[in-house]
């Protein structure tokens, strides 16, 4: 009887290192499928972009400088994008692909607000689509990040809860993937100024 | 979220109704039993019970898998075309449809589904519906109301309803029950049976015919249950996927505003198109008007659904109207179904009147806008070829047809863009209609039979 009890005991601890081993990975997957997820639609973004500019170069004559921010922020987050590709969850990478997205984001609302100005512009047809379109990228980019971010709580929670995390390190499972965060985070966590 | 966690609730939930519908098989062969003792008075040895209660079981669990196997034709792009809905592409021109499209895209990325099948159901009414087995042949049709009435945060709210009813597995697990109900009902038919060749065999005569009505009667209240058990399961599923579409979109305004427009536009969530009744289910609101409301109604109160969503709302609808260029588009024809709603704050739901002649005046959808839509709820064709030109305006119990004519002759006939897949799907509703396959009784009204109260078989189809 006392001969299996060691035997046995071992047996357990192996299935349950082969699961502890099988979950990590599975979650790990699932993180890296969720921020191909985003790298495909913050893609999508980028290509909208040129066309965006195309068509409103005709009627935003006197607004070049506008249209120009709005390319270079594009070309400075597509550069950060084919980095952030090659290592996802890498805490430093996100947040400079965060950043420049940001960046991107802000060139863009300001061009939305000067094409505001312009009655033309904005009930022209091809103008409507491209917007919708935007709306549309922008929502899947939110969405994206959305499960991106689930899938990296789920690793996170795994890997540092007891006991896996005894083990995570042994299997090479050392660091925390990072989520994507609010750039402008100090601008949110400030309090908000009311003067009268 | 962990969508895992949420299907695995749903499944528990699943077999729990299993078990439940097991028990009521049992309860039923019980009573059998006990009543073969009554009405023939003679006491059957254990061996005649055990072979009697086995028959009955493989009776109502052959009925069960028989009808499953009928509904499982019914795959998500079938369903939809049954109804008259059309595909949307992504390469579609009209802005309102490219909009639906990338909304479905946006939500299958939330949802983390594949992109299922986009249909556009040609109908004035806000709804919307999932169709199919699972996220691999899902399909999405939402009506031309829904994608006129709606800004794009609410039709986004509608849209992830719907994914969760796909997530949840809800059409599949509504599709079982359907297959269950009719089981419970072969008593029924047995009964019948029964009792009608009871005066054939002079011996015990009456002791048949009296448990052919006894057998009757079981087999109806055990349908009745298993009609209340889906409708609850149903209304339950709605509130999960309330709670669900909630978190794809990480705001509760979307579906709740969506559920508020239903709530004040005139036409409401129900449905023009015929062959709604068996898909009521898998719909965002009441797609039928018949028991829309208590035990067995397939969606909760609206109300309840807006409190759930949004504690503080006040308790009234806002009036929905369609935007002025598209009612400038056919000013006279929309003019009854875009009236705003009754002075009272809005809160009339559509009367019974408004919708009785919704009812009749519903015809074969045609390919056309919201306000074609409305039109063509307007003119009536004459019930029968040279009836009196009054004969719509009457009530529904006055339009019953003169002896000797036939209804299905005296309609007018289908638009042609839908004449090939309403037909056949008439045909599938007939040939899955128990009642009518096992003795059509003339004379009787199609909507007064039990199977169809209990929203067994699809909606009488024109």
């Amino acid at each position: 009887m006392s001969d299996w009890i060691v035997p046995g005991l071992l047996a357990a601890l192996a299935v349950y290192l082969v699961y502890v081993y099988n979950h990590l990975v599975t979650l790990k997957n699932r993180y890296r499928n969720a921020f191909a997820q985003i790298d495909v639609q913050l893609k999508r973004r980028h290509d909208l972009i040129p066309n965006l500019i195309e068509t409103a170069k005709a009627y935003l004559k006197h607004e070049r400088e506008t249209l120009e921010r709005v390319t270079e922020a594009r070309n400075a987050a597509a550069a950060q994008l084919r980095r952030a590709e090659g290592n996802p969850g890498a805490a430093a990478v996100m947040a400079e692909l965060a950043g420049a997205e940001a960046a991107l984001g802000e060139a863009l609302g300001r061009f939305q607000v000067v094409v505001e100005a312009y009655p033309e512009l904005k009930a022209d047809q091809n103008m409507r689509q491209l917007f919708e379109e935007l709306t549309s990228t922008e929502n899947r980019i939110a969405f994206a990040r959305q499960a991106y971010n689930d899938a990296v709580m789920l690793f996170n929670t795994f890997r540092q809860s007891f006991p896996p995390v005894l083990f995570a390190g042994l299997f090479g499972f050392r660091e925390d993937a990072a989520p994507l965060e609010f750039a402008d985070r100090e601008a949110i966590q400030a309090a908000p100024q009311v003067r009268f | 979220m962990d969508v895992f966690a949420l299907q695995d609730r749903a499944r528990r939930s699943s077999r729990l109704l299993v078990a439940l519908y097991l028990l009521l098989v049992v309860a039923l062969i019980a009573a059998v039993d006990q009543l073969l003792r009554l009405a023939i008075g003679v006491e059957p040895g254990p061996a005649l019970r055990g072979a009697i209660a086995g028959g009955l079981a493989l009776l109502i669990l052959g009925g069960s898998l028989w009808r499953l196997q009928q509904l499982r034709r019914w795959g998500g792009a079938g369903v939809l075309t049954a109804l008259g809905a059309r595909r949307v592409t992504a390469a579609d021109p009209d802005p309102l449809l490219k909009r639906l499209h990338n909304v479905v895209e946006e939500m299958a990325i939330a949802a983390g589904l594949p992109v299922p099948a986009v249909y556009l159901i040609d109908d004035s009414a806000i709804n919307a519906l999932a169709a199919g087995f699972g996220p691999q042949d899902a399909a999405i049709g939402v009506t031309r109301g829904a994608l006129e009435l709606l800004d794009r945060d609410e039709l986004q709210g509608v849209v992830a309803h719907e994914f969760a009813h796909i997530l949840n597995g809800d059409m599949r697990l509504n599709l079982r029950l359907i297959g269950l109900q009719h089981g419970l009902l072969m008593l029924q038919l047995l009964g019948r049976h029964l009792a009608l060749a009871a005066p054939r065999a002079r011996r015990q005569a009456a002791g048949l015919y009296a448990l052919g009505f006894a057998l009757q009667t079981l087999g109806l209240l055990g349908a009745i249950a298993g009609g209340l058990l889906r409708a609850a399961v149903s209304r339950q599923r709605e509130f999960l996927a309330d709670a669900a579409a909630v978190q794809f979109t990480r705001q509760p305004q979307g579906i709740a505003g969506a559920l508020k427009k239903i709530g004040g536009w005139v036409v409401g969530s129900r449905l023009g198109v015929p062959g709604a009744q068996a898909l009521a289910h898998c719909f965002i609101a009441e797609a039928v008007g018949r028991l829309s409301s208590g035990l067995l109604a397939t969606h909760p109160p609206l109300s309840r659904r807006i409190r759930r969503l949004d504690p503080h709302w006040d308790g009234r609808y806002p009036s929905v109207q369609r935007e002025p260029r598209r009612a400038a588009a056919a000013p006279a024809a929309g003019r009854r179904h875009a009236a705003p709603p009754a002075p009272g704050g809005g809160r009339r739901r559509p009367g019974r009147r408004r919708l009785r002649r919704r009812a009749s005046g519903r015809g074969a959808p045609t390919a056309g806008g919201l306000a074609r839509n409305v039109a063509r709820r307007r003119p009536r064709p004459p019930r029968r070829p040279g009836g009196d030109p009054g004969a719509g305006r009457r009530s529904r119990r006055r339009r019953r047809r003169p002896a000797g004519t036939r209804r299905r002759h005296a309609r007018a006939p289908p638009a042609p863009a839908l004449a090939g897949s309403l037909p056949a799907y008439a045909a599938r509703c007939r040939a899955g209609n128990p009642g009518r396959a096992a003795r059509p009784r003339r004379g009787t009204d199609p909507r007064r039979r039990p199977h169809r109260a209990l929203g067994m078989g699809p909606a009488p189809a024109r």
